[in-house]
């Protein structure tokens, strides 16, 4: 199975300062918690939608943290992918209530754009002069997990050499149905083409696998098989961390996760992709530890897991040179 | 690049589905192009305060009224005409209920279920819009899950939201996942419905003709849009030749690449442009003097004919007066995410008809784009092969080789 070994790790989260806290994020952040002038310092980066500045900051903490290997990667040879859900729908909901009470030309034109919520991504491409491609994701809370998976697969069939990672969201406006909780934040990941070896420059491996719960179908099926080809090869995995909501497929995850380790952990997901991706970069960024499954679902019937192989804390920033 | 036949499995098209301005159904599609497409009407929602509401609209009696929900979520024109497509394009390649069982779908989607959005801003809760009637979230592009949904496919089930570009990257995907031995067949594609933030967005920007899409015409003032939905199944051909089923054609390769120059314009030069199409042809195992037809991008934005006309002339060189392009979007509209699904559904009819048929009348080429855009009649199509280029805001390239199926299997 195709995987990504994480060469760098960054967020940009309420309430945490490194990848290792990406759990005790803040619930209610306080506003102001990003300083976008001194996580991007120079010049056209304020005017950007907030989930853009999120990507950008995240990015560029994984970058660093991923040593000599982007820069020695040819602008050809790098991606991007970018799993979001929410990052452009505040800036829909303002453009639109612009069209409603007043007309199309009262539309901001610097920020008009990013509507196509691809845009994201592509910022990032710009501020990093990466040629190899840049592709978003959006299925309903598995986006981020599966920009994992289009990731390492792209690596898997030539497409790039390094790929970035990674998901980012803005909290929905309060006139979506559902908005409280919503994620707000960003994780990156900077990754190579997994070899089945421990990565002395790598914080670990990620494998992820996907199905989908259609109504009338029996959960169990398509889960059983998702799992027995995540689990095939390797140790059985030691703890399962479900990220799940309330809903008929969030129920029907819960139940069928009873048991399948030794250890079974439940936290809530809000709306958006990015709570998944917070338990990677967190699990990740606490260095070696067993193997583990995160699994996430939507109501919508996506359903995710993403296995983590850590390696020995090889990584510098585990054992403290960098 | 590694990826490709030459370095995996053999990917053939298998079966097809079209909801357009032209009607539901490929075969509506087809007879809709050989005569010479429709035109575009302004677009019914009294709410779109914009100076140009033009689209090129799927027929009111072709949208279809069901599904008309997914879990909580009220679904909008764009997911229930992928569904319609989906289901014709399973049927066409003669799929039964256990293939379709554990069927992956991966589609490009960028505005998804904007609509059902929309309808709730503009009606309010209890207007005429569907409202949801509870407090869940809404994800706007349940698209893909729409027809995963529809179709009791319990396979992996991913959406990605390249812009314009989305349903040529799915299709890439599609592609990857078949060469790589994930999967034996995939059900990709797009589908969008009308949207009134994006055409508010393009009025803004001042990208919309006012009079009709035109690409490569010299009085090209912009787009114009259009909905829809375009669905293929993509099928390792060593799985089509053990179901018996008849390919229509071969995606021979896909590339990638990205300007990173401009939120909204391409980069003039065309580098990383021609570089996807190059890829393309290599991954497919053809040159240049193997393609027979182009589906362009086209879109009738200025600099986007002019850059793509260029491109096209350089990787093509002495070829170029003689190489026929099939301008699409005159005929429907631009699709946005379901683009390149429409330009890849398209390739694979001109491959099966071996024919390219009339484009729409230029009033007056653009010296600038010196293409050959046949007119009033068709002509046979001459070539192995035929090249299909989406492109999107943040210079986001995709290209697609689809190759006549012989010998695939």
């Amino acid at each position: 199975m195709t995987g990504l070994d994480v060469l760098g790790l960054g967020v940009v989260l309420p309430g945490a300062d490194k990848p290792a806290d990406a759990l005790a994020v803040s619930a209610a952040p306080a506003p102001g918690w990003f300083d976008v002038t001194a996580a991007l310092p120079g010049r056209g980066y304020r005017r950007l939608p907030a989930a853009c500045q999120y990507l950008l900051a995240a990015a560029g903490n994984a970058l660093d943290d991923a040593g000599a290997a982007p820069a020695s990667t040819p602008a050809e040879r790098l991606g991007v992918v970018v799993g979001t859900n929410n990052a452009g729908m505040a800036l829909m909901d303002e453009q639109d209530r612009t069209i409603l009470d007043l007309d199309a030309d009262g539309i901001s034109p610097i920020t008009a754009p990013y509507f196509a919520m691809s845009l994201f991504a592509s910022r990032l491409a710009v501020e990093h002069t990466i040629h190899g491609f840049t592709l978003t994701t959006n299925s309903p809370r598995t986006a981020g997990f599966d920009a994992v998976q289009a990731g390492a697969r792209a690596l898997a069939c030539g497409r790039a050499d390094l790929v970035i990672v990674g998901a980012t969201e803005e909290t929905l406006p309060d006139s979506e149905p559902g908005a409280e909780g919503s994620d707000i934040g960003a994780v990156a990941l900077v990754c190579a083409r997994a070899t089945g070896a421990p990565n002395p420059a790598a914080y670990g491996t990620c494998r992820m696998r996907n199905a989908f719960l259609a109504p009338g179908v029996a959960p169990a099926v398509a889960l059983d098989e998702t799992w027995a080809a995540l689990t095939a090869d390797g140790p059985r995995p030691r703890h399962v961390h479900a990220v799940l909501d309330d809903s008929p497929t969030g129920r029907a995850v819960l139940d069928w996760v009873d048991g399948k380790a030794a250890e079974v952990s439940v936290s809530p997901a809000g709306p958006g992709c990015l709570s998944p991706m917070r338990h990677v970069a967190a699990l990740l960024g606490a260095g070696s530890g067993p193997d583990r499954v995160v699994v996430t679902a939507a109501a919508e019937g996506n359903v995710a897991f993403l296995r983590l192989t850590n390696f020995p804390d090889n990584h510098p920033q585990l054992h403290g040179s960098r | 690049m590694t990826a490709g036949h030459g370095a995996g499995r053999r990917v053939v098209v298998t079966g097809l589905g079209a909801i357009s301005c032209l009607g539901a159904g490929v075969p509506a599609f087809w007879r809709g192009l050989a005569a010479g497409g429709s035109r575009p009407e302004p677009m019914a929602d009294p709410a779109a305060r914009m100076r140009n509401r033009r689209m090129y609209l799927v027929p009111q009696a072709d949208v279809p009224t069901e599904p008309a929900r997914l879990a909580h979520v009220p679904l909008a024109a764009g997911p229930r005409m992928a569904v319609a497509a989906a289901r014709e394009a399973v049927a066409d390649a003669g799929l039964d209920a256990r293939t379709r069982a554990g069927l992956p779908v991966v589609m490009g989607v960028e505005m998804g279920n904007a609509g059902m959005h929309e309808g709730r801003r503009a009606d309010g809760p209890g207007g005429a819009a569907p409202v949801g009637g509870d407090t869940a979230w809404s994800p706007m592009t349940v698209t893909s899950a729409a027809v995963g949904a529809a179709l009791g496919a319990t396979g992996g089930n991913v959406s990605v939201g390249n812009a314009c570009a989305a349903s040529g990257y799915a299709a890439a995907l599609a592609a990857d996942m078949i060469r790589s031995g994930e999967a034996d067949i995939v059900l990709t594609g797009g589908a969008e419905g009308p949207t009134r933030v994006g055409m508010g967005v393009f009025n803004r920007l001042g990208a919309l003709d006012s009079d009709r899409c035109r690409p490569f015409d010299l009085h090209r003032q912009g787009t114009v849009f259009g909905d829809g939905a375009a669905m293929l199944v993509l099928e390792s051909a060593e799985s089509a030749a053990r179901r018996g089923a008849t390919p229509y054609a071969e995606l021979a390769g896909a590339a990638w690449s990205c300007d990173a120059h401009h939120p909204t314009a391409p980069d003039p030069r065309g580098t990383q442009a021609s570089r996807s199409i190059r890829q393309a042809l290599t991954e497919a195992g053809l040159t240049g003097s193997d393609i027979g037809a182009v589906v362009p991008h086209g879109t009738g934005t200025p600099l986007n004919d002019v850059v793509e006309s260029r491109v096209l002339n350089e990787v093509f060189g002495d070829r170029s007066p003689r190489l026929p392009l099939f301008s699409l979007k005159a005929m429907i509209g631009h699709t946005a995410g379901v683009a390149g699904a429409f330009g890849c559904l398209t390739a694979a009819l001109l491959l099966h008809h071996r024919t390219v048929p009339a484009n729409a009348p230029l009033d007056e080429q653009d010296p600038e784009c010196p293409v050959w855009l046949p007119q009033k009649e068709s002509v046979p199509l001459s070539g192995r092969a035929v090249l299909v280029n989406s492109y999107a805001f943040g210079g986001n390239n995709v290209s697609v080789v689809l190759a006549g199926a012989e010998g695939a299997a």
